[in-house]
């Protein structure tokens, strides 16, 4: 996919702007809360029928307006062209359309601009808890396979049901029964989630690992694994999942919720012999989470037949020189991509296709070389 | 919209209670009923009533009856031996019209859903469970619809008879017939590879 232009309209701080994209690298410079992280954020918004920060439209609208309009034209890598329109009034509902014709809901609009987006909080992913690497192996086992989004709606759904039953018969057993169902229910759920994830992980390990190795060579292995909360290596999931269960029961009824599952798990990141959240630096986590997010792209790239745009939110503050030039190599050719920063000389004018804006007070424009 | 005639506005509500029905819809119908002679009307008026005071339930399965039993159970020509559970006669009367199943049903009225307060005591279990006794039930064939809450309802009723000997049955899932791979979602297909079988 490319993004040649896109328009907004009271969205954020930002009043009014259309603006034409290089079909390469596109650097948007600004100081800080000016408005860049909005103009991504508007790119991005095509991706999944909302925003990445929020679930609120009305937190969209510009401050005083009373609604926001986005528009994208762009071309798919089987060369049609596509316009995607996105609106929403206060009090109303968003609404959508894909080359004029309205979507009954917003939703269909997922898959058209596959995107990977890499933001602050991101780092998280290689440094925080297990919560931020469980999401980035969802998402991108959802990516690989439709079957797993539709598993993990239905495993959440089985613990939200199982913890209600807890809450009611808090410590007074299970007068009716109805345990046992709900257990078999989560055990069969619980082992598709993990075998959903355990596949992703070995098909994007190796190809994180090689990633690693080209943008920062030289440096120690980097390897992912599965770290199950409740099953050893080899194992059988079924099994170890329901001898979970059996020893948490007494905990669960008295606590009144679910403690076992893979809502519990993680991956384990590890650099040569070292593992990563305890022992990397600030700029190696930083990295490995880069990494991680380019590996998605990858997967993306591999398993769908179109190219994601990347966006990246002021991710070369941290990284040395060398490491950015092998990064910009490393997009060139491969992905559009967007990427802010609060300095402009963060990006010299390098050899591939690029164009360059400023944003000033929600103000966008497009600048010359420099 | 306001006509200035509350008996309509009243009757547009009443429409739009109705399932698929709108704003829309329901102005049609109701103009259409003011443009109905009085005596269609009266009929109309007469069969909604009607409707009410003579369909109940039926004692033995729990599907719409006029009468203490409704004509599946008190058809002798059906199979015995095995009960199709299904969550409402809705479900029922589609599994009717296919004119593959020639047993009896049993309505639950719902499934297990905790999050909306809804327990075993509230779906029809405790006739399903005479009515195994009573009526020699070799099978049962659990028809709930293919969600989280309709699949744990049916680990439930196998468990409740998971001491006798009585073979639990769920309809097989897949690609559905005529059509072509193309319109199939991607899910479904996804689950039918999963649970393909040898020809």
């Amino acid at each position: 996919m490319v993004i040649d232009r896109i328009d907004t309209v009271c969205f954020r701080n930002i009043k009014k702007a259309s603006l034409e994209f290089s079909e390469s690298f596109n650097f948007i410079s600004g100081s800080n809360a000016q408005g860049k992280t909005n103009l991504l954020e508007a790119i991005h918004f095509f991706s999944l029928g909302r925003s990445f920060r929020t679930r609120r439209y009305e937190e969209l609208v510009q401050f005083g307006e009373e609604y926001f309009f986005l528009r994208l034209r762009g071309r798919s890598d089987t060369g049609i062209d596509i316009r995607l329109e996105a609106g929403y009034e206060k009090g109303g509902r968003i609404r959508g359309s894909v080359n004029g014709k309205r979507l009954s809901g917003i939703a269909e609009i997922i898959g058209i601009v596959p995107s990977v987006i890499f933001t602050a909080q991101d780092i998280e992913i290689a440094s925080g808890p297990p919560g931020y690497r469980r999401t980035f192996l969802d998402y991108t086992a959802a990516q690989i396979s439709p079957l797993f989004l539709s598993d993990l709606k239905e495993y959440r759904r089985v613990i939200r049901h199982r913890n209600s039953l807890l809450r009611r018969y808090a410590g007074n057993g299970d007068p009716r029964g109805e345990l046992p169902a709900w257990d078999e229910m989560l055990v069969e759920k619980g082992a598709a989630i993990v075998k959903g994830r355990e596949e992703t992980l070995r098909e994007i390990s190796s190809r994180a690992a090689r990633l690693y190795g080209q943008i920062s060579p030289g440096a120690e292995e980097l390897r992912l694994a599965y770290s199950c909360s409740f099953n050893a290596p080899g194992g059988d999931t079924r099994e170890a999942l329901r001898e979970a269960l059996e020893n948490s029961r007494e905990n669960e009824r008295r606590r009144g919720y679910t403690l076992c599952g893979p809502q519990y798990d993680d991956i384990l990141l590890t650099l040569g012999e070292a593992e990563l959240r305890k022992y990397g630096s600030q700029g190696r986590r930083r990295l490995v989470a880069v990494i991680l997010k380019l590996t998605q792209a990858l997967t993306i790239m591999e398993r769908r037949a179109e190219r994601p745009v990347v966006l990246l939110d002021d991710i070369f503050s941290e990284l040395d020189e060398e490491t950015t030039v092998r990064v910009r190599k490393h997009l060139t050719d491969r992905y559009q991509s967007f990427i802010t920063s609060p300095r402009e000389d963060d990006f010299p004018e390098g050899k591939e296709k690029s164009a360059r804006f400023r944003v000033l007070g929600g103000a966008c424009e497009r600048v010359a070389p420099i | 919209m306001n006509y200035g005639l509350p008996p309509l506005q009243d009757l547009i509500e009443y429409f739009k209670k109705l399932p698929g029905v709108g704003e829309k819809t329901a102005r049609r119908l109701g103009f259409a009923i003011l443009d109905m002679d009085d005596r269609e009307v009266k009929g109309f008026a007469e069969t909604l009533l009607q409707i009410k005071e003579k369909i109940g339930f039926c004692n033995r399965c729990g599907n719409f009856a006029e009468g203490e039993i409704c004509g599946i159970c008190s058809d002798k020509s059906r199979l015995e031996g095995i009960l199709c559970i299904v969550e409402r006669p809705a479900d029922l009367y589609i599994l009717e019209a296919s004119g593959q199943y020639r047993g009896r049903y049993h309505v639950l009225h719902g499934v297990l859903s905790p999050l909306d307060g809804v327990g075993p005591d509230d779906l029809n279990l405790e006739k399903l469970k005479s009515r195994v006794d009573e009526e020699g039930i070799k099978e049962l064939l659990i028809a709930t619809n293919p969600s989280v809450e309709g699949d744990t309802t049916s680990l439930y009723i196998a468990r409740m008879f998971k001491d006798r000997s009585i073979r639990v049955t769920r309809p097989a899932r897949g690609i559905p017939l005529g059509s072509s791979l193309e319109f199939v979602d991607k899910s479904t297909i996804s689950k039918a590879l999963e649970k393909r079988e040898p020809i």
